[in-house]
């Protein structure tokens, strides 16, 4: 078996009196792998640097050191981001973070490595809290104790986690895991371990909680207590609501590139929405086009019910969906086929908003679409001016989320007025226009709350759709093109002579 | 691509040469050919308070440069100026290079030094992927630093907006805040946490009155309506900030 590469990382910022102690405690069995000590430090006023370098130079150690100093302050993130794109540059396999004033004991290291070492997991975090009182016992004041227990237990509780404290800055990471998530992106002060913690709790990647000891010692905390917390309070609640349309932020956008395949699109089959109601409007056993596939629920409901389905979308297909033909297109071009004469329902299910040029797309719809004027067209879309959006744009707010009215695959917003008059522009006319309450179940689960809302919503929709519609579901009917009466005339005609009027 | 006065072009073009004129081909092509190009220089706009901002004898690329109309008053600072569109620059006197590049697909030009100044007038409103991008120019090798970059959008919290968006009307337009080709909208907050995000600090933000030269003429009544509205943005720039306008650096 080959060695693993394993990296010491020892960030430092004005430790030049601690960072020979903590180096000289670097356990020596490290040296069963190929390891590697990388000491940056982050443009301290003292002589960190210097220190770090008069260590490695008077003593012979078995290992590799690096010492790096920045020209400018990083902050505590940014120097670890330097130091993550070392190991990746230099092809280790893992990274262990090290404190330069000692926090964290270095004699754990062995320990804390061999869960990754045997693949067992991708990040180890040592927890100072996993016994009761250790770190009260450790020397850490008692401010710190209570305030890592409050906002560990608000992060638990937010993140539907279980875990022993998310504020310790000793971890160990696979390189492998670090790839994965957008560590850049994360931000460069104090809570840029919690935010990594966060990426990798969204990125459903492995990780492992070991208890380490705690020693205070008479190092100098750099941290403002009250910003931290703020920090961790703000984006632990950022973390949580990407999935609604209040925030965005794209380093919780995670696991990468699953974003939007379609299986990450939640199906809302189960209860009074977009896909049930396209679901239920589809005769059985009809032959449908699906444009806008939204994950697939609705052709799925439609196969169910007897129907062939085609499907048209941007994203590749699900496996597990019987379609007649999927075609995975670019939404910038003429994406639809040719003739729509084999086809019965066309639904175009939350699209519309999503092609570049929604008016090119219909203007090449209405072309087709009047050769098969019986065609039921049934188009759903977001509701732009739905209650919560005019009062938060009232308040200044209009943000992009993953999902929902504000989803950033909108390149185009309708309210249900712009989306009639956009189909009347292009000469359909206008059957039903449906009300879709908001997806409460996919926020509060399947329970009463949520269905108790759902009734709610739909009773207001009953008095105010464009207040209080969340979606809008509307049945269009093109109007026939003239070379299509001029066909039926002549078959009419050809009927009429075999059986003339008597 | 300029400020969203756009010229409408109505084309008599059909995709196929030889086939009718197809009243629906021609309705989309009236709504969709617009190609932007009116520049406002003799006004409070944010083309005059960037050519006022940047200093002379820099080097400046203007992403998204349209026709370049910003290249002529740049040339007469003294500035080497770098311009890139998706669609091809017709008169290139001014413009020292030009790239044409689809900010969609493909990636920056690399320069082999970086800019003083990055300009991003009314750009990243019309990107598919804003987060990408801004991304993609955190780490491109024309910036570094010390270069300003210098971003405009319109803002989707300008007062008229949120009223009618508060009364049920949210109609885009052949220009403006609402401009057709806008795939994402703005505030003055989102779009500066789109920077702050990628790691860019602001350095300064302003707020800009609406083009009223461009409604009403160059008139008194112009002239009283932009210092009302500069006023206003005094008091609330979230508020009446037709547009917003961005002076930021790496972190």
């Amino acid at each position: 078996m080959t060695k693993k590469r394993i990296l010491i990382f020892i960030v430092a910022y004005n430790h030049a009196k601690l960072i020979e102690s903590v180096l000289s405690r670097i356990p020596k069995e490290l040296t069963a792998h190929e390891t590697e000590i990388l000491i940056i430090d982050d443009a301290s006023q003292d002589l960190t640097f210097e220190a770090a370098e008069a260590y490695k130079k008077q003593h012979n150690l078995p290992y590799k050191i690096t010492v790096l100093v920045n020209p400018k302050n990083q902050r505590y993130g940014g120097n670890q981001k330097i130091g993550f794109h070392y190991a990746i540059e230099n092809n280790y396999d893992i990274l262990a973070l090290v404190h330069g004033d000692g926090q964290y004991t270095p004699e754990a290291l062995p320990q804390l490595l061999a869960p990754i070492l045997s693949g067992e997991t991708d990040a180890v975090m040592g927890s100072r809290m996993a016994d009761r009182f250790g770190a009260l016992k450790g020397g850490m004041p008692l401010y710190k104790y209570v305030g890592n227990k409050v906002l560990t237990a608000y992060q638990n509780f937010v993140l539907g986690t279980n875990l022993f404290e998310f504020h310790t800055g000793y971890r160990l990471y696979s390189i492998a895991a670090l790839k994965r998530i957008p560590f850049d992106l994360v931000t460069n002060e104090f809570h840029f371990d919690n935010e990594i913690y966060i990426q990798f709790l969204l990125a459903g990647e492995r990780f492992e909680e070991i208890g380490i000891d705690t020693f205070y010692g008479d190092e100098v905390c750099n941290v403002d207590g009250f910003r931290y917390a703020w920090d961790i309070m703000k984006t632990t609640a950022i973390a949580k609501l990407q999935g609604t349309s209040m925030f965005y932020r794209q380093k919780y956008d995670l696991p990468l590139n699953k974003s939007t395949a379609p299986e990450s699109i939640p199906s809302k089959r189960d209860f009074h929405s977009s896909h049930s109601s396209c679901i239920d409007d589809v005769p059985a056993n009809s032959r449908v086009l699906n444009v806008g596939v939204d994950g697939g629920h609705i052709a799925q409901g439609l196969l169910e019910k007897g129907c062939k389905v085609s499907g048209i979308d941007d994203s590749p297909a699900s496996t597990d969906i019987a379609y007649e033909n999927y075609q995975q297109v670019d939404l910038r071009d003429d994406s639809l086929p040719s003739s729509l004469k084999d086809f019965d329902v066309i639904i175009l299910g939350d699209v519309i908003g999503r092609f570049e040029e929604p008016e090119k797309f219909l203007a090449t719809f209405a072309e087709r679409a009047r050769l098969c004027p019986e065609l039921q067209i049934v188009a759903t879309s977001g509701n732009v001016v739905f209650i919560s959006n005019r009062i938060l744009a009232a308040l200044g707010r209009f943000n992009y989320g993953k999902r929902g009215i504000l989803s950033r695959q909108h390149r185009r917003l309708f309210s249900i007025n712009s989306l009639k008059s956009l189909f009347g522009m292009y000469g359909f006319e206008i059957v039903t226009v449906k009300g879709i309450p908001a997806p409460f179940p996919l926020l509060f689960g399947d329970n009463i709350a949520s269905k108790a809302l759902l009734a709610m919503n739909n009773f207001l929709i009953f008095f105010s759709k464009g207040l209080f519609a969340y979606q809008v579901q509307i049945e269009v009917r093109p109007r026939p093109a003239l070379a299509w009466l001029l066909e039926q005339a002549k078959k009419e005609t050809e009927a009429r002579r075999l059986n003339p009027r008597k | 691509m300029g400020e969203c006065a756009c010229r409408l072009n109505i084309l008599l073009k059909t995709s196929h040469p030889d086939a009718p004129i197809s009243l629906y081909a021609l309705l989309a092509e009236t709504v969709i050919d617009i190609r932007p190009y009116q520049a406002k220089f003799e006004f409070d706009s944010t083309h005059a308070r960037v050519i006022r901002a940047i200093e002379s004898g820099t080097r400046v690329l203007d992403i998204g440069c349209a026709d370049g109309y910003l290249a002529a008053p740049l040339k007469g600072k003294g500035c080497y100026i770098v311009g890139t569109d998706i669609y091809p620059i017709k008169d290139t006197t001014d413009v020292d290079e030009f790239y044409q590049s689809d900010l969609n697909q493909d990636t920056l030009p690399e320069a082999n030094q970086p800019f003083d100044y990055v300009l991003l007038l009314d750009v990243i409103e019309h990107l598919i992927n804003p987060e990408q991008f801004v991304h993609q120019l955190r780490q491109s090798s024309n910036i570094d630093q010390n270069t300003e970059i210098i971003a405009t959008t319109g803002n989707v919290a300008f007062f008229p907006i949120r009223l009618s968006l508060l009364f049920g009307q949210f109609e885009y337009q052949d220009r403006g805040i609402l401009d057709r080709t806008h795939t994402r909208l703005f505030t003055a907050k989102s779009f500066r946490a789109l920077f702050e995000e990628a790691d860019f600090e602001v350095i300064e933000m302003q707020g800009i009155p609406a083009p009223f030269p461009l409604i009403f003429g160059d008139t008194l009544f112009s002239k009283f309506m932009l210092a009302l509205n500069r006023f206003l943005i005094l008091a609330s720039k979230g508020l009446f900030s037709f547009q917003i306008l961005y002076r930021l650096r790496i972190k």
